[in-house]
């Protein structure tokens, strides 16, 4: 509570001295302004632009073109605008008449650039937005949406093999489970498919994604650390179908208007690396398929515009995988044992966004889910889970241009909730926590958890905020969440506020301090319902300044004080004894001409853990200090080739040792024992990925190849250490050596 | 946030078992190799004592050349036990205390009636030629007598063998004959074992020389046997 005190009271204290700096400006300003009328134009066309947003030098609000690609502005002679448009490069102009007539540049049609709007929607300190065309170029990634997030800044870089890589994304120093990953606004519970690292949701079914590392809003909870919003593809007023094959799996995206009013947007994939995996083993190997992973995946979105007030959409994703494994009996088995995984699931969203014409809005959504998890790993493993979920989430909102003497205001309130019935019978290895030497590996003489039964669980929670420019330059939001964790009988309030200066055409300052809470309901979390939600306090401070000519950088440092975290004690119970600390630097540079981009994106990080009150600080399990992506891409003069390539270099992972091990005659195991928790690295991982594109037009449509080559020099980077019986030899598991991939798409 | 991060959390650990052994691991010695000092198995005799009855303390070592079995000469019981097991006449013979004790101890860890407590101990010898002591955990079970299964017989493809004789790539079938609910772990300085905690284990007779070869069985509840016979691999 004293540390969100110092946060309220940083921001009582910076917000005075922002707010007169701007105000001194804006009375000098208005003695000289003059009424600008500004018409922009596709430079390539030359016709015109509606929808633009310029933000005059200085001022919080955008101003938005008309229909025409016309609109009226005031301003000083000599003041900077920034005109941005989806699509096209910004432009910095300055005032120098009482008309202006700007022609801005077309992005490649087959954009291989990853851009960041760091101005809208959110405003949030290091904050990013990436369409679907940026995504699935990023090499290295064999065009998949959710792996090109990892050359976000502030995104720890992961073995593609490692537990947290599979477990979702490691966002500013925190585990994968304190952040979220939203697919039209509702979490999915499955990122990847079980092979081969694909996520569920092909990238030709993505509209772009949004990523908020945190200070993020009130209308979120549930994620101390950050968000990861994904929004699905509507359909165009045009038919147009993608069909795109890999070595993995095959994929058709179609889309088009149904109507008028409507239009849809349906997604298939299946792999079939089955078709040829299992021949790939040998007869005599000690795995073998019985069968060979495969998967599903399909993606329906159906949007209506019953009229220009009201724009509805209905979403269904599904997922279903399934692998069976045999390993033969040998070494230290006796026996054959059989593995075998089945997931599955279907979520329903429905979606409606309502606004009047006097600045009321209401945004709703409401969700089901059915899921099935079937996992047997022989007679003392199974885990079975049947789930029925149910959820809703409504937003009313009023725009006002002026309120309690503050223009620009908005005022917003939501709620939001969700019950979840789980049918569970399992029987599995007590899954190690954080810091857990144990954790790097598959220990399969961990203590059982046992459960059988039926889970109910209804989580929900309110919101409200105000948002208003506080001066021409100066906006500001402030609001509070309270969310409801029924199970557990917590009721946790987390104010949070956001600060926006446009210091001046191209320099703008951003604050974000809040709190954030993340219930106990991961796993065996679940069973023990006298935990206290986990608790974050981030405090967020980000500079941007724009050099013109496509050329951007970005600044963000933060600082997130972790309570009430979740650590085993000596027994293996859950207690919210530990605490955190995460603060570092981010910086993201990009630079993006006509057939050119460039980026550097370098995090600077250090997150530690306190496991007990009197507990000696430790490093997180995935503290990374320095982690550096250079990228850049270039496309020919004739549009036929895109040639791209990544660079990455990121400080090893933290780890255990083994002092010593002693043996249990009775057990006929040797017991190790652990030095200083996470007091070693991993070495360095740095790695080459390049990304060849060939792009042939035929008629009405075009046909492209690509290459993705990942880790080109062949760097095997550790992804755990693994010792043998009596932990007197260590091994490094290590990464691929080079993974090629391969993909034709035809677009019609 | 939701209870499905149960299912996701579940799925990826699971995931990770199946990736880590395809891709592949280090080449690293296996527990039936017998190719450095270690200890193999910490007998007692008796495994479980009763009142005033005392326990001998033997381990079988290998030495990095051969296997023997030693008297283990520094034994420590913890603190919480040192009323119960008491030293006797040499490092490693151990007595329980008398009934009184041993009763009030049993009541004081809440043991059921007609059960022993187990006493973690731990043993170490040093060995000329070893770096370091050997060292091992023995369970002594206080409060009920028990007795060690009986040293099984080491059978090469189906007959009783006290020295095996193999030939370079020769593959023979390992048997041990055991009393029921017995477990085998086999090991051995040469060729290459499969099935090594089995009753039935294979053995490839890969380098030439001579070393040994040897079974341990245990029955779960401390007790603990094993043979050991000449092993020689000829062309």
């Amino acid at each position: 509570m004293a540390r969100f005190l110092f946060i309220a009271a940083t921001l009582g204290l910076i917000a005075p001295l922002v707010v007169q700096v701007p105000a001194a400006v804006a009375d000098q300003a208005s003695a000289t302004d003059i009424t600008v009328a500004v018409v922009v134009r596709d430079g390539a066309t030359g016709q015109p632009l509606p929808a633009t947003s310029i933000v005059v030098d200085g001022r919080a609000t955008p101003v938005i073109c008309d229909e025409a690609g016309r609109v009226t502005i005031t301003g000083p002679r000599g003041a900077m605008l920034v005109l941005e448009h989806d699509g096209f490069d910004s432009a910095v102009v300055s005032i120098d008449g009482v008309t202006l007539d700007v022609a801005l540049v077309r992005l490649a049609a087959t954009a291989e650039t990853i851009e960041v709007k760091a101005n809208a929607p959110t405003q949030v300190a290091g904050a990013a937005k990436l369409a679907r065309e940026e995504l699935s170029h990023v090499p290295g990634t064999g065009g998949d949406v959710l792996a090109a997030v990892k050359i976000l800044p502030g995104v720890t870089a992961t073995s593609p093999f490692s537990q947290a890589a599979s477990s979702g994304v490691v966002i500013r120093g925190s585990s994968p489970h304190d952040s979220r990953i939203l697919v039209d606004g509702f979490d999915i519970p499955q990122l990847y498919h079980s092979i081969m690292q694909r996520s569920v949701i092909p990238s030709a079914a993505v509209e772009n994604l949004e990523y908020l590392p945190g200070g993020f809003d009130v209308r979120y909870g549930g994620a101390t650390a950050g968000l990861i919003s994904v929004t699905t593809r509507g359909g165009g007023d045009k038919f147009h179908s993608t069909a795109e094959v890999s070595a993995i799996d095959a994929n058709l995206v179609a889309h088009g208007p149904l109507g008028k009013r409507a239009h849809y947007m349906l997604s298939l994939r299946r792999s079939y690396v089955d078709a040829y995996l299992g021949a790939l083993i040998p007869a005599d190997a000690d795995v073998g398929f019985v069968t060979a992973p495969r998967y599903y995946d399909g993606l329906l979105r159906l949007d209506y515009d019953p009229s220009p007030r009201w724009h509805a959409a209905l979403t269904v994703i599904g997922s279903d995988d399934l692998i069976k494994l045999l390993a033969r009996g040998g070494g230290e088995n006796s026996t054959d044992l059989t593995f075998r995984q089945d997931t599955k699931f279907v979520r329903t969203i429905g979606s409606a966004i309502w606004r009047s014409a006097d600045g009321w809005a209401l945004n709703m959504g409401i969700s089901t889910m059915l899921q099935g998890l079937a996992i047997d790993a022989g007679p003392d493993l199974h885990v079975n889970i049947d789930q029925a979920l149910g959820a809703g989430r409504f937003e009313l909102s009023k725009s006002m241009a002026h309120a309690a003497g503050l223009s620009d205001v908005v005022v917003r309130a939501g709620i939001e909730a969700f019950t979840d019935r789980a049918v569970i019978d399992v029987a599995v290895p007590r899954l190690a926590g954080e810091g857990d030497p144990n954790g790097g590996n598959f220990n399969a003489d961990a203590p059982k958890v046992y459960y059988r039964g039926t889970l109910w669980l209804t989580d929900a929670g309110v919101w409200s905020a105000i948002e208003a420019s506080l001066s021409s330059r100066i906006r500001m939001s402030i609001g509070a969440r309270v969310d409801a964790f029924t199970r557990l009988g917590r009721y946790p309030v987390q104010p949070r506020a956001e600060l926006n200066m446009n210091v001046t055409a191209v320099d703008k300052l951003r604050l974000a301090a809040g709190r954030y809470t993340r219930p106990p309901e991961d796993t065996d979390e679940l069973l023990n319902t006298s935990l206290r939600p986990e608790s974050a306090a981030q405090i967020t401070l980000g500079g941007e300044h724009s050099f013109g000519n496509g050329r951007k950088l970005q600044l963000t440092v933060y600082d997130s004080e972790r309570t009430d975290m979740l650590v085993r004690d000596a027994n293996g119970v859950f207690q919210n004894e530990g605490r955190g600390r995460t603060f570092g630097l981010e910086v993201l540079g990009t630079v993006r001409r006509d057939r050119f981009f460039g980026w550097l994106a370098y995090s600077l990080s250090r997150s530690v853990r306190r496991d007990a009150p009197t507990a000696a600080l430790r490093l997180f399990d995935y503290d990374q200090t320095h982690n550096v992506v250079v990228a850049a891409s270039y496309r020919t003069r004739n549009q036929r080739w895109i040639f791209g390539g990544k660079l990455q270099y990121a400080s090893g992972t933290p780890y255990t040792p083994v002092a010593s091990a002693v043996f249990d005659s009775d057990r006929n195991k040797y017991m190790p024992v652990y030095g200083t928790i996470n007091s070693l690295r991993t070495d360095a991982r740095h790695q080459l990925d390049v990304r060849v594109d060939r792009v042939w037009h035929v008629r009405g449509g075009t046909v492209a190849a690509f290459l993705d080559i990942s880790n080109l020099y062949m760097n095997q980077s550790v992804v755990q250490y693994q010792y043998n019986y009596d932990y007197r030899e260590r091994g490094a598991i290590k990464a691929l050596p080079i993974i090629p991939s391969i993909g034709l798409r035809g677009e019609l | 946030m939701k209870m499905y991060r149960v299912l996701s959390r579940v799925v990826c650990w699971a995931a990770f078992g199946v990736m880590v052994p395809m891709l592949g691991c280090a080449d690293l010695s296996e527990p039936w190799q017998l190719n450095y000092a270690r200890v193999l198995a910490v007998q007692a005799t008796p495994p479980g004592v009763a009142p005033l009855q005392t326990t001998t303390l033997t381990a079988l070592v290998f030495d990095g050349a051969a296997v023997r079995e030693v008297t283990m000469t520094d034994v420590v019981v913890p603190a919480p036990f040192a009323a119960l097991l008491l030293p006797a006449s040499a490092p490693a013979v151990w007595q329980a205390a008398d009934a009184t004790v041993v009763a009030r101890e049993l009541a004081a860890q809440q043991v059921p009636a007609g059960e022993a407590l187990v006493v973690p101990v731990t043993t170490s010898v040093t060995l000329a030629g070893v770096d370091g002591p050997l060292m091992g955990v023995k369970h002594v079970r206080v409060g009920v007598a028990a007795a060690n299964p009986v040293a099984p017989a080491v059978l090469v493809d189906g007959v009783e063998q006290r020295e095996v004789t193999l030939h370079a790539h020769q593959v023979v079938q390992l048997s041990a004959a055991g009393a029921p609910g017995l477990t085998y772990v086999w090991a051995s300085t040469h060729g290459e074992l499969k099935r090594a905690a089995a009753a039935n284990s294979q053995l490839t007779a890969t380098e030439l020389g001579d070393g040994v070869l040897v079974v341990v069985v245990r029955d779960g509840v401390g007790g603990v046997a094993w043979t050991h016979v000449p092993l020689h691999v000829v062309p």
